[in-house]
């Protein structure tokens, strides 16, 4: 049975390319084995494929999951199970976002699932439970006093840092809603859906009332 | 050139073995000698040689194969497994990948490299001769051969040995250091080759002899076009071929319709 790739024409794969699918493999399988847990998660993706296509850059990458990381490609002739599509920007907001940010880029059309949305989001959530003792690994360089010295300090920066994104998170969503208008915020919405009740309980009425009158315009003819 | 020699070398049951010159029966032997004696430090010597590159190389085999779920591949002379490793991930547990090697030390390293991986279930080890392979016709869907086919005394017979077990819409993937291109590249690479390499299996090893076979093996290997016209004259269609590093290596590709 012939394949159906004959017919197409096999795309020619950059070459810089190359050393960079190596390096974003070895670091986020770098990443993973920082929190042990994840390889178990990991375990249960094996056999399912979740593809993201950079839409400015017209690139994709498919992740092929395992209990050993995962293993990075450009080209994959077959299908993926889940397919997450966005723009450059879009994703950096998506991974430094709040659920809220999140949302609004779905919502927006920013970031796009297909497939099975479920794994998808599973997989994503992954990254979210990451949770590295960054601590212990210095110390592994440093020693204890010091690695924990560095780890308050750390902290310190992160708590405000958290604090900046989540403000950079709130500023961004409430700058997109009440600013460039670019999408309504919940009051509007909430007016317009009144609105739109309000409107389809008139049409009812004036069915209502139309019916009527075409009746008793029957009974007198 | 090459067929010449192989003409003049077949009546006289002679063939190249490096630069040296040899029985046909005795260069399986050599090269098995060969294969038996680095097999323990086989990927190490593959990094330090080249620096790491050939991490690169291989990564460009799996982006052109078009190897997808439920897949049949066989990875010929995959000797200590490289390209097993990413396809059986590939392939999912509905396909199957055959480590396929003529020297059953490299076989054995690479099997307990992709156990101690938790590789299993999906991948089997086949020792095998790519002159002769044991498979029925119309067996795989892609054939890769990395840095193997200059180890293969009658590289006709494993061409179409090769074409026969593939599938018809399937392809082969040839990786094999080729000739270099880039101007100026020669004289360097020839240093590096044959006065770095050996030095570096001495002192990594401890066999300087091996890699100075590695070294003169790779200048007896058909360059670019030959190789390519190999495959056609194989039956192979749509033939091409990538130049990697300045043509130090190349990724000859051909399908069988």
């Amino acid at each position: 049975m012939k394949s159906e790739s004959i017919n197409k024409e096999i795309p020619d794969i950059n070459p810089l390319m190359i050393p960079l699918l190596a390096a974003m493999e070895t670091g986020i399988n770098q990443l993973f084995a920082m929190d042990p847990e994840t390889f178990k998660r990991l375990a249960r993706f094996k056999g399912k494929i979740v593809a993201f296509h950079v839409t400015d850059l017209d690139q994709s990458f498919y992740f092929f999951p395992d209990q050993q990381g995962i293993q990075i490609v450009s080209h994959y002739e077959g299908e993926a199970d889940t397919l997450i599509s966005g723009s450059l920007p879009a994703f950096a907001r998506m991974a430094m976002a709040d659920e809220k940010a999140k949302t609004t880029a779905i919502f927006k059309g920013d970031v796009t699932i297909t497939g099975d949305i479920a794994l998808g989001q599973h997989f994503q959530a992954l990254f979210n439970q990451l949770d590295i003792d960054w601590e212990e690994h210095v110390s592994h360089i440093t020693g204890d006093v010091i690695a924990h010295s560095l780890g308050n300090a750390v902290r310190g920066i992160f708590s405000w840092g958290k604090n900046l994104v989540n403000t950079i998170g709130l500023d961004v969503s409430e700058y997109v809603q009440y600013e460039t208008r670019d999408i309504a915020s919940e009051p509007e919405i909430k007016h317009f859906n009144t609105e739109i009740d309000i409107i389809r309980s008139d049409v009812d009425r004036a069915e209502a009332r139309l019916n009527r009158l075409l009746q008793f315009q029957e009974k007198n003819k | 050139m090459e067929t010449s020699d192989q003409t003049s070398n077949q009546s006289n049951n002679t063939t190249h073995f490096g630069y040296e010159t040899v029985n046909k029966n005795k260069k399986v032997d050599k090269v098995a000698e060969v294969f038996h004696s680095v097999a323990s430090k086989y990927d190490l010597m593959n990094d330090m040689m080249s620096m790491g590159v050939h991490r690169i190389w291989k990564r460009l085999t799996i982006e052109k194969s078009g190897v997808r779920r439920g897949h049949h591949v066989l990875d010929l002379a995959g000797g200590t497994g490289d390209l097993t490793i990413k396809f059986s991930k590939m392939v999912g547990m509905d396909g199957q990948v055959i480590l396929g090697d003529i020297n059953d030390s490299m076989l054995k390293v690479g099997r307990a490299r992709l156990l101690d991986k938790g590789i299993v279930g999906n991948v089997e080890y086949v020792q095998a001769n790519a002159e002769c392979l044991p498979f029925p016709d119309n067996s795989f869907d892609c054939i890769t051969i990395a840095f193997g086919l200059r180890n293969v005394t009658d590289k006709d017979a494993a061409l179409a040995s090769m074409y026969r077990v593939l599938k018809p819409g399937g392809r082969l993937l040839i990786l094999e250091f080729s000739k270099p291109v880039a101007p100026g590249l020669s004289p360097l690479y020839d240093f590096y080759s044959f006065k770095i390499l050996p030095a570096m299996g001495k002192l990594i090893a401890n066999d300087a002899e091996s890699y100075r076979y590695l070294a003169e093996s790779i200048r007896m290997h058909p360059d670019q076009e030959t190789l390519k016209e190999m495959m056609c004259n194989a039956g192979f269609e749509r033939c091409d071929y990538s130049n990697l590093t300045g043509g130090i290596v190349a990724l000859h590709r051909g399908f069988k319709f």
